[in-house]
């Protein structure tokens, strides 16, 4: 039988890389579902801000939730990655899907259309001379 | 993000205190023991108490734990009751569980 994975050890708080080694977040959560008689099953790795800051305080937690809501009603407020998507745990997480068809980036996104392209030359790539 | 009735997250139950059938602190949850059973992850095991928290830390070769007391336990999936999630407690009697070794 395969050594058993260490979740809080090998997967919590570490970086995921989607397919294309493009980083996508740190895993701030990890979601159970508790069923009768059998164990606990691994559903999901979360990543989100409101999640990572709930495990400071849950107040917290729910007011950059509440925040983030206020500030794009419209976006979703975190991602979350099925457990059977992840290939590989240990230092960093791999999942083999595409991370751009996740909503991994669309505060990154949110924020580069509404302030960063906003602000003077803040539509070039940022290279000398552009 | 929604939160279901039935789902727990693992992030918010690590290092809360577990109890035993006694109400008795036994330790914390330190680890998560995942096993894959036919296409999907299920928690098999708990580990529970300061030799679990070196382990997870990977320090344990520096750990020198005092006291008497065991330093740890693994308990499998069915000797914790987490339907209180903020009060994780045994379903059986501490000596049930499987002692971590000290070193």
């Amino acid at each position: 039988m395969d050594e058993p994975l260490r979740l809080v050890r090998n997967v919590l708080d570490k970086q995921i890389y989607d397919a294309n080694d493009v980083r996508l977040g740190k895993v701030d959560g990890v979601v159970l579902l508790s069923r009768q008689g059998r164990p606990p099953r691994v559903i999901a790795l979360v990543s989100s801000m409101p999640t990572a800051w709930r495990r400071l305080s849950p107040r917290l937690g729910d007011w950059i939730e509440r925040f983030q809501r206020w500030l794009a009603p419209d976006l979703r407020v975190g991602t979350r990655i099925r457990f059977e998507h992840v290939v590989h745990t240990g230092i960093d997480v791999n999942v083999d899907i595409d991370g751009t068809k996740t909503d991994a980036f669309v505060w990154e996104n949110w924020i580069r259309k509404t302030f960063v392209e906003k602000m003077p030359g803040g539509t070039g790539s940022g290279e000398k001379g552009e | 993000m929604a939160k279901k009735a039935n789902e727990l997250r693992l992030e918010l139950l690590v290092g809360r205190r577990v109890y035993d059938v006694d109400h008795r602190v036994v330790g914390r949850l330190e680890e998560f023991r995942a096993t894959r059973e036919d296409d999907e992850w299920v928690i098999s095991e708990f580990d529970i108490g300061r030799a679990a928290l070196l382990e997870r830390l990977a320090i344990r070769h520096l750990g020198w734990l005092p006291g008497r007391r065991p330093a740890g336990y693994r308990a499998r999936w069915d000797q914790i009751d987490l339907s209180e999630p903020d009060r994780p407690r045994l379903t059986v009697p501490i000596e049930a569980l499987k002692t971590l070794r000290r070193r």
